[in-house]
Order: C-alpha cells, then structure tokens, then sequence
C-alpha cells in the first residue's frame, strides 16, 4: 500500500488516485468533526476537507508520510466557518466533558470538593479557553494527534503546541484548585510530555 | 494520567460516518477531480498531441455494449463471478504445486514493475513509463534494495530521475511505510481463514467492506514477492468477495498475457482496479485501471493505466 505522501505526489499526475484518501482517512475526519460539531454538520467538514485537500494537494511536504494531520489541521480551519454552532454546541461540550473527567480531577485534587462544583469550574475553565487553544487541546483529545502532529496541523511550531497545551492543563488545574500539585510534580512527570511528543 | 490524558480519555472512536454521507462526499471528491481534468483538457492548446487515447467509433460501441452487459442485471453479473471463482480457485491450486522462486541465503527476490502511468500537468496528459526494481533479501529483516527510474519526472528523494535507495525491511520512504505492509508469515494458509483474516482486520474504508478486502488483498499481491502458499491462500480468499469477476487475454505492458481479475462495485460506475495473473503459477503480472464514467478524456471502459510485474531470483543488487 502507497503511503499518503506518495498518492498525493502521483495525485498530481493522476488525480483520480486522491480519492485513496478520501477512503482513507474520511472516517477519522468525521469523528473528530462529529466530536466538536455534532453529525449533521461533521457530514459537510468531512466532504469539504478533502475538497479543499484536493485543491491544496500541490502544497503537501511530501516529506510528511501520513497525510491525517495535514487533513485534521484543514477541518479544524473549515470548523471556525461554524463557529456559532459550535459555540453553542461548544458549551454543551465542555459541560459533558467536565461532568467526564470531573471525577477523576478529584482523584488528581485530593477529593477537595465535591463532584458538582468541580464540574461546573471545569466547563467554565473550559469555556474560556482561547480559539486557538482549543483547537490546540481538541486535536490532541479528540484528533488523536500527538504533538508533533498537532504541530504539523497548526503549522506552528512544536514548542507553541507545548506551550498552548500546559496553558490549558494550568487553567484546567486551576479550576480544580490543584496548582500546588502541579508545581511539586511538575519536574519528571512522565504525562507533562508525553512520550509520542 | 494528568489532566490531558484524562481529556483524551473522552475521545469516542465509536462514531461513524453513515453510508450515504461517506458515499456523497467521495462522490463531490470525484466530482471535483474530474473538474480539475477537464479544466486541464480544454485549457491544452491544440496543437499538443494529446496522449488520452480518443474514443473511437468502434470503442464507444465497446463501452455502450459493456455498459449494456453491466446494466442486464444480475444474470450476467453472477456468470462473471462464477467464472471468476473459478479461474481464481484453479490459479490457487497451480500456484501450489508450481515450484516457486526462492531466493538462496546471498540472494535477492526481484520484483520489477514496469509502469505507465500519465502526467498531466496544465497543458495535458503524458505517458510515463517508471521502472520500479525492488530488491528483497533472503532475510527479510536486512537492507532491501529499491532501483527507481522515474522516467521524465524528477524522484522524490534526491530529485533526479534515478534513485537507488536502501532500507532494512523495504522501508524505503520512511520507518513507518514498508514497501510490503504485512508479514507474510501471518497470512493463514486456507483460503477461507485467509477471507476471513481480510474481512476481520476491516476498519472503515472504501466504497464497501467488499472492495476494501478485494483492495487489500490485491495490495499484498502486487508487490510480487508473496511465496507460494500464501499467495494460493490470497487467491482463494479473492474468489471468496462478492462481485469478482474475471477477463481472459489481457496482456500486460510488457505484452505477457494472464487474466484479469477486478471487481464490479455498484458504487463506483464500471471504474476498476484490476490485477493481471498468470493463471499457471498465481503470479501477478501486472495491473491495470479501467475508466468507468467519462473521465479526464478517457471514455468508459478504456485503460488508464497498465503495468508489467515479473519476478526474479538474482544473484546481486545494485
């Protein structure tokens, strides 16, 4: 099987192997749209994508074998056109999401207060995350990219991903009242960098 | 876990694309590719020869009464598996009894691929011939050795038009691409446990699960260097997908003829990936794309791209 580099440089001369792609990588495009927009919408950010991929194709650094950030990184520019829906699926979101991990902060905290409260600082911390932060933590979370992948994605560098992400673990701890954990652990801890960074 | 590892831990892989959504939107790809090409056709000047084979008279009536054949109904269709399953199944029987190429301990297995494939660029379409010779050791597990002519067209590696590259495992363009995606060890030996070792490794994809397994297996095939018994084992898994058919006398471009074999898949509108075997030893020769709709010149049913695959057992690598 030809690696995505590869059937994106030959797509230049036979385009029609681009669909290859398409077949590819469509599914992961949809969850991660799906994830942040719902169904319906991800339906048109996994079509589009890959239109605007096709259109693009003559750009790829082929010296990049997998073609899925690159991908991730054109949904994640299509998502800001649906910006008010995600808005307000955005804040259902972050609700669900600290309502997921809320319990596991309370491992992380100590059991410092209780389920309900923590829930509500977290979606709120989440909530005030800035554009480019999210989408920095929802193509790790969500995109299943590693940092360097990320990086490919945003085109930034990799020190920026690092950096985008420890701000929202900082405002996420915060949130949870565990800064001084943070600050003991923080030197050696195996999941600061993780290890595919 | 730390606070972004618990995030992930919210990550839903279960979401699926539903089947009309995966299909409109491969549609709109195709849709727009086929835009591209023809906005490269009409903005050719005249007086480029053009290298897409024009539709003639007597090919228009081809492909009118192919698409006849194909619109009949099932009837036709079955015949064709039928005849499929078995040239496939007889192919598999050969296979294992025909004495197969093996590479002694200084030795190197040899697949050359002789490809013509187009380039097309804003003034129309070329052909290109590629040579691709790869190189596999006795052992698998040391340096493979890839010989690359890339024609007119500049490697990508080094830029010029020959490239000679070696890798440990045939991992020529990099530690996470093989130049053969499976151990071949793996592959079970019965042709139904083979079908379903495809099916089950199934993850999304294609226009159907059908043709990602037909893909799948013919992506392991046509790198040539399956041995014997798993390759039977692969051609009989082959017979086993839904809509394979089968077309004698096609001749490679090499002009080594075997029989094609492809698959009829309704969401693709007669377009199809073949591979040519040698139907006395199981051996792939070559390949070929067979236009469905009309599509960057090409009327339907004509040929897109066509290849020669011949493996040897050789005594040195460059």
């Amino acid at each position: 099987m030809s690696p995505d580099n590869e059937v994106i440089e030959r797509s230049a001369r036979e385009p029609a192997v681009f669909a290859t792609l398409y077949d590819r990588h469509a599914t992961s495009v949809f969850r991660y749209a799906a994830q942040r927009l719902g169904d319906h919408a991800a339906d048109d950010v996994m079509s589009e994508t890959f239109l605007v991929a096709f259109e693009k194709r003559a750009s790829y650094d082929t010296a990049v074998v997998d073609a899925r950030p690159w991908l991730l990184g054109i949904a994640t520019r299509l998502m800001r056109k649906h910006v008010r829906l995600e808005a307000v699926a955005w804040k259902g979101m972050s609700a669900d999401l600290a309502a997921q991990i809320a319990p596991d902060f309370i491992d992380l905290a100590g059991a410092r207060m209780d389920a309900q409260r923590l829930t509500r600082r977290l979606a709120k911390a989440l909530q005030r995350l800035s554009e480019i932060d999210r989408d920095t933590l929802l193509l790790y979370a969500w995109g299943d990219l590693d940092y360097a992948s990320i990086a490919l994605a945003m085109q930034v560098p990799v020190g920026t991903v690092r950096s985008r992400l420890n701000r929202a673990r900082r405002q996420l701890r915060r949130a949870a009242g565990i800064e001084t954990i943070e600050q003991e652990t923080e030197h050696g801890r195996a999941d600061a960098a993780p290890q595919h960074a | 876990m730390d606070e972004l590892t618990l995030l992930r831990s919210t990550r839903d892989d279960t979401r699926e694309p539903s089947t009309d959504a995966l299909t409109a939107g491969r549609a709109a790809l195709l849709r727009r590719i086929a835009d591209d090409g023809a906005t490269t056709m009409t903005a050719q000047p005249r007086k480029k020869r053009r290298w897409v084979p024009r539709l003639t008279w007597a090919a228009a009536w081809v492909a009118a009464a192919m698409t006849g054949v194909l619109v009949m109904g099932n009837v036709t269709l079955n015949a064709q598996s039928a005849y499929a399953i078995d040239v496939l199944r007889s192919a598999a029987t050969q296979t294992i009894q025909y004495a197969d190429l093996v590479a002694g301990s200084d030795q190197y297995l040899r697949s050359r691929t002789h490809a013509r494939w187009g380039v097309c660029d804003g003034t129309g379409c070329e052909p290109n011939d590629q040579i691709l010779d790869v190189y596999m050791p006795a052992d698998p597990e040391t340096e493979w050795v890839l010989y690359r002519d890339w024609g007119n067209e500049a490697g990508v590696l080094t830029g010029a038009s020959i490239e000679t590259t070696r890798a440990v495992d045939g991992r020529f363009y990099g530690p996470e691409s093989s130049w053969v995606n499976v151990d071949y060890a793996d592959i079970p030996l019965d042709g139904a446990a083979a079908y379903e070792w495809i099916d089950g490794q199934y993850i999304g994809g294609s226009a159907s699960r059908d043709e990602d397994n037909f893909v799948r297996i013919t992506d392991i095939l046509r790198s040539g260097l399956v041995p014997a018994p798993q390759r039977a084992a692969l051609l009989n898994a082959l017979s086993r997908i839904p809509g394979v058919a089968a077309t004698d006398n096609i001749a490679n471009l090499d002009g080594v003829t075997g029989v094609a074999i492809g698959r009829n898949e309704p969401l693709r509108e007669g377009e199809r990936q073949e591979i040519i075997i040698d139907p006395n030893t199981g051996l792939v020769i070559g390949e070929r794309a067979m236009s469905g709709a009309t599509i960057f010149g090409w009327g339907p049913n004509q040929e897109m791209s066509l290849t020669a695959i011949e493996t040897t057992v050789v005594d040195t690598a460059p």
